[in-house]
């Protein structure tokens, strides 16, 4: 018997997230490239993901484009908001989550779900880069490392060097003025990341906190930053490894309910 | 009598042409005086044959504003005195400006320094305080100022008749402007977000005489109609305005239908009440201590908050958008009190930040679509 394939695609702003899941709206097959929307990003994306489960663009029954460049993406039968997705995406990758935090390339979203899962509520940041994954690839180029070494850093500080939380521009400055006075970057990296913990709290206390608490985007892989987040909400906050699928994830399940109730 | 296209294809002209209005009405030999933000007593320039012709800003870029201005200053402010700076109002015989908020009381002085001298400022200086006998009188002996510099830009002296008799053409064309918010969100199949911005603004443009009898035939064939209210998501919306065209764009493609508004620019003074009787001063006075549940307002037992669900449910409204207009401190104060009364009311709200030097809204896009999934 043949497979019924529906696919969710995440063009987000700084890279591009595909999930096939298979007719129970399990995933099957992920597929990830580090550009975004307006790019290559979103193609290779789903040709990593159909080429990891051997199957072509034909076999697709349908797909779902969420993300930033959700509504420019060739090929899709229905888009919907990175919010709703996210939403989706996490009520089936962290049964019982009652608020999900997503810091994506450029943007930060607190999720406020319902029992059932349904979107209750939401806030977003402004238009500001702070406090986004943007704000953490912008200090990791001053420390010439890749942002997921950034968490290694931030297990090997002593303390938290204040670091501005509004501004990635006046941080920015603030960094390079603290590695100039000879300040330990361990230290330095701690407070970036209260920085951004800063920010996402704010944005959670808007929003209303309930256990439990789940993160995804691709900062949900900072360790480092995930910890410190934890300590200042004062909940435990679970991911997966999976987490930077989730929008692509909640995606392929609407794609895949459109399918059913077609 | 027009049908609904064409009536809305006049107010579509007005409101994309506002200069082409000015010249049409200097002709006609009438002086044009600006009017700003907020509950300005314009009826004093209709008594005096002139036109009060709203100027709430534009969208672009503020450059020499800028010398005026921080960057974190209301757009409305910034761009209202760039279009002042760079000629565009130059036609304008008199510009009157209140001083109701933080913004606005420098943004009058900034006007006076760089403005002031091609195109007289009337200040309009209304009393915070409107439930107090002082209040009142205060209001009664600003107003009177204010009289006496409609008077100057217009070269005419006002007589009482005249005052009383715009009185009530503003409270007739108040009443079918709020007739028209309410027929406009049960009809959005042929009223759509923009035709309904397009319909107010040229109420800003046009003299109250020439744009009551549009209203009064669109709203007389709206009447006619069934509602189109099936399939559209009915919202509130709330905040100073909603003309930026890109969030217009963005609401109309998601089938918003705007049953009823708490905007600044909109409902909020169309709720204006002028007692009709008495002296026309004091009764213009009146009317302005009477106004209620606005955030520019003095409201110490923050009623406005609560105000919105209450109109979201009387309209029928899945939710509340609030337009934040960024850098509004009486708004962003506002705005934490009236989602918690929102959310414990069970209506739905989202704040999209709104200004008008912003050109991308790629993140309210986002909002407003999840927003509309959400309520449904």
């Amino acid at each position: 018997m043949t497979e019924t394939w529906c696919m969710g695609v995440d063009a987000g702003s700084t890279a591009s997230k595909c999930v096939v899941v298979d007719a129970n709206g399990d995933i099957a097959a992920t597929g990830l490239y580090g550009a975004g929307a307006g790019t290559v990003g979103p193609q290779r994306a789903v040709e990593s993901a159909l080429s990891a489960l051997g199957i072509a663009t034909d076999d697709i029954a349908c797909m779902c484009a969420t993300g930033y460049g959700r509504h420019v993406l060739e090929g899709s039968d229905m888009q919907v908001s990175e919010l709703s997705c996210h939403a989706k995406g996490a009520a089936k990758l962290f049964p019982g989550a009652r608020t999900i935090v997503d810091i994506g390339g450029q943007d930060a979203k607190v999720l406020c779900v319902g029992e059932n899962g349904a979107l209750e509520n939401f806030v977003m940041n402004d238009k500001c880069a702070a406090g986004t994954g943007r704000f953490l690839d912008v200090m990791a180029s001053i420390f010439e490392c890749t942002v997921s070494d950034l968490s290694a850093y931030d297990a090997q500080a002593n303390e938290v060097l204040p670091i501005s939380s509004t501004c990635t521009v006046f941080a920015e400055s603030e960094v390079i003025s603290k590695l100039a006075q000879g300040l330990p970057i361990p230290d330095i990296v701690a407070g970036i990341h209260a920085s951004v913990v800063e920010r996402t709290y704010g944005l959670m206390r808007r929003a209303g906190i309930r256990p439990l608490v789940a993160m995804t985007g691709g900062v949900a892989l900072n360790k480092g930053l995930r910890n410190r987040l934890a300590e200042r909400a004062g909940h435990q906050i679970v991911t997966s490894p999976l987490a930077q699928f989730n929008g692509a994830f909640g995606a392929a399940l609407y794609a895949r309910e459109n399918l059913v109730r077609a | 009598m027009a049908g609904v296209k064409e009536l809305l294809a006049t107010f579509a002209e007005v409101a994309q042409n506002p200069s082409a209005q000015a010249d049409a009405y200097i002709a006609q030999g009438r002086r044009i005086i600006g009017v700003g933000p907020y509950y300005v007593p314009e009826e004093l320039v209709d008594a005096g044959g002139g036109v009060p012709f709203g100027v709430w800003g534009m969208v672009g870029p503020a450059v020499e504003a800028k010398k005026y201005f921080p960057p974190f200053y209301c757009s409305i402010c910034q761009m209202t005195l760039e279009m002042g700076l760079t000629g565009k109002l130059d036609r304008l015989s008199g510009m009157m400006i209140t001083g109701l908020c933080d913004n606005l009381r420098p943004f009058s002085q900034n006007w006076s320094a760089g403005v002031g001298s091609k195109i007289p400022m009337i200040f309009v200086s209304q009393p915070q305080n409107r439930f107090i006998p002082a209040g009142r009188d205060y209001a009664v002996d600003s107003y009177t100022e204010v009289k006496r510099g409609v008077e100057e830009c217009l070269g005419t002296i006002l007589d009482d008749e005249a005052i009383t008799a715009s009185i009530k053409l503003y409270n007739e064309w108040r009443a079918a402007m709020r007739a028209f918010v309410k027929l406009a969100g049960q009809h959005p199949s042929e009223v759509s977000v923009i035709d309904r911005a397009q319909v107010i603004n040229a109420g800003y443009y046009l003299r109250k005489a020439d744009h009551l009898p549009l209203v009064k035939q669109l709203n007389a064939a709206l009447a006619a109609l069934p509602s189109s209210l099936e399939g559209y998501h009915p919202v509130v919306l709330s905040g100073i305005y909603e003309d930026i065209p890109a969030i217009g764009e963005i609401l109309q493609e998601n089938k918003y239908a705007i049953v009823a508004d708490d905007l600044a620019k909109e409902s909020r003074a169309f709720a204006m009440q002028v007692p009709e009787e008495g002296d026309p001063i004091e009764a213009l006075a009146d009317g302005w201590c009477a106004l209620r549940n606005d955030s520019v307002l003095y409201d110490p037992h923050k009623d406005h908050c609560r105000s919105v669900p209450a109109l979201a449910k009387e309209s029928g409204a899945r939710g509340v958008v609030l337009l934040l207009a960024k850098f509004c401190d009486p708004e962003e104060y506002d705005e934490p009190i009236t989602k918690r009364e929102c959310m414990e009311a069970g209506v739905p709200i989202v704040a999209i930040e709104i200004d008008q030097s912003t050109e991308t809204y790629g993140q309210a896009r986002t909002q407003l679509e999840t927003f509309v999934e959400l309520i449904g």
